[in-house]
């Protein structure tokens, strides 16, 4: 509990269980369904990840397994890819749905003009609503990063082979030549990345959603904006991801990868990385080192996606100013 | 908002420092554990001190019988394709390697016991770990071979997969067997040929003509 207590005040005074407009928030939001509707969802969440997994592992014996080479993966890599990236579509989705339907919600209930007038009321709203997303999606935000963790962990593990020169062998005529020293910061980089990519993905989503909610302030437009939103960020997920896989799952032989050129492999695999899966596909060691050798410049991939982690944490930021530039705005008579 | 920024640099830096050092304890560890794969012929050529391109059969069953690692070491009469000598035995390492060891022109080979196994003799990546990199790569019908020249090793490595003559070579790869080439004999009369071969590039595809 204290341990739980000293990590909530290094949080901002907004985003801190114990402030009273994102502890109200929860509260709300926790009595707007029945308990036993609470209970029915997750139990339903359960069985549903459950199948997807009895799936993902049946497709894995018919050697199918969705996205992965199979070669290069182990079986519990292959078998847990396609539940942790659907759940990874469904958290980033459920991330925009929670926040953008904030103004017209409060609109509705006759709060939004005195929550507005309150000294820096639009502002705290705003904060304190992208931070309840963190905790109302705390369950499935879990179910993310847990088994990243323990890839990373297996990563590790994978690195003790060939008596500890796995990563030596590796960096073995790549290119460009990088020394073991700085070898092992790209590699640590991205194990960071790819740790905290889905916390950095939501929040982007979830001020997309604000923005969203200060922008169309009718709930009927605002739910045909946000179906056209996630409709275009799941074409772009896509892309991303059939970007990668052909620079992955292909034979570097063939004539297809012939006509990629280096810089846009790398690009592929940058995309793949970030908008993508968020790195899941490279917490594999051996898939990770595939794309140091196959592809120039593939070491840095690591330190490329640590980067665009922080240019995406740049912009919702700036999402997030704009939301409560918007909200803070007096209304048009 | 800046504030958030900030913590999330502040956790990728501490994040990003435990796991680097997090790399090269796990590197550190590999290399104080004893991998238990099967040992290479040394520079002299010598496998575990025994010179079998000096020993005739009697002597090599004899000697491997004798060393501590070894267990069921036979002269294998029935099997002689092209006249080979050849013996077989079970190396105890990480795990019971069945082996088979002939004799050919100026060379011996350990290779695994075909008959009883398709597992490896080693991985590629432990072979390479003590040999370090092979100086020539060049491919075979259905294997790579890798040249240490200096060595006079070859190791005969069955990849993943082969297509229209490209490869992938991996640390993965199964040897499946190792020859060594005696040193230079007076007078022999013999020339090795050495099929085209290419210089080492690291792991990853190569593209054979």
């Amino acid at each position: 509990m204290r341990l739980q207590h000293y990590l909530y005040s290094q949080f901002p005074v907004w985003a801190q269980p114990t402030n009273p407009i994102l502890r109200y928030m929860l509260q709300r939001a926790e009595r707007q369904r029945h308990r036993f509707a609470r209970w029915f969802l997750r139990l339903a969440g359960l069985a549903l990840a459950g199948w997807l997994v009895a799936f993902s592992y049946q497709t894995y014996q018919r050697g199918q397994s969705f996205g992965v080479s199979e070669q290069g993966e182990s079986a519990l890599f292959s078998v847990f890819y396609l539940p942790l990236l659907l759940a990874q579509v469904f958290t980033l989705a459920a991330a925009l749905v929670l926040t953008s339907n904030m103004v017209s919600n409060e609109r509705q209930r006759g709060t939004w003009e005195a929550v507005k007038i309150t000294s820096h009321g639009a502002e705290m709203t705003i904060r304190a609503r992208w931070a309840a997303v963190f905790y109302q999606l705390r369950w499935l935000l879990l179910f993310l990063i847990v088994p990243r963790v323990a890839f990373v962990g297996q990563m590790l593990v994978d690195l003790t082979d060939y008596q500890g020169y796995h990563l030596d062998l590796y960096i073995t005529g790549i290119t460009p030549h990088v020394s073991l020293e700085v070898a092992v910061l790209l590699l640590a980089a991205l194990m960071t990345a790819a740790l905290l990519l889905p916390l950095v993905m939501i929040g982007l989503n979830a001020s997309i959603g604000l923005l969203l909610s200060t922008i169309f302030t009718k709930r009927a437009i605002t739910i045909v904006a946000q179906v056209v939103i996630l409709l275009l960020e799941f074409v772009f997920f896509l892309s991303a991801l059939s970007a990668g896989w052909s620079v992955l799952n292909a034979d570097p032989i063939t004539q297809i990868a012939a006509d990629t050129t280096m810089s846009q492999k790398w690009t592929s695999l940058l995309l793949m990385g970030t908008l993508g899966d968020q790195g899941l596909r490279f917490l594999n060691l051996q898939t990770f080192f595939q794309a140091w050798t196959d592809v120039n410049n593939g070491v840095l991939i690591g330190a490329a996606m640590l980067v665009v982690m922080l240019l995406l944490a740049g912009l919702t930021n700036t999402l997030l100013w704009w939301s409560v530039r918007r909200a803070s705005r007096p209304e048009r008579e | 908002m800046r504030l958030i920024t900030g913590i999330l640099v502040v956790a990728a830096l501490i994040l990003w420092t435990f796991l680097a050092f997090a790399v090269g304890g796990a590197r550190r560890i590999g290399q104080q554990r004893d991998s238990g794969a099967f040992p290479v012929p040394s520079e002299s050529g010598c496998w575990e001190g025994l010179c079998f391109y000096q020993m005739e059969r009697a002597a090599a069953v004899q000697a491997l019988e004798a060393h501590p690692a070894v267990r069921d070491a036979a002269y294998v009469p029935e099997l002689q394709p092209g006249g080979y000598d050849l013996i077989e035995f079970h190396y105890q390492g990480r795990q019971d390697a069945p082996v088979m060891l002939y004799w050919s022109t100026h060379s011996y080979t350990l290779t695994r016991d075909w008959r009883l196994t398709t597992d490896p003799l080693l991985r590629l990546g432990d072979a390479l770990a003590v040999l370090g990199p092979p100086e020539r790569v060049s491919l075979s019908v259905d294997y790579v071979l890798l040249d240490y020249p200096t060595r006079r090793l070859s190791l005969m490595v069955l990849p993943a997969a082969i297509i229209a003559g490209s490869v992938r070579v991996s640390p993965g790869d199964a040897v499946i067997s190792l020859q060594v080439v005696a040193p230079d004999i007076a007078n022999s009369g013999d020339t090795i040929y050495y099929p085209p071969t290419f210089a080492w590039e690291g792991f990853g595809a190569y593209a054979f003509p």
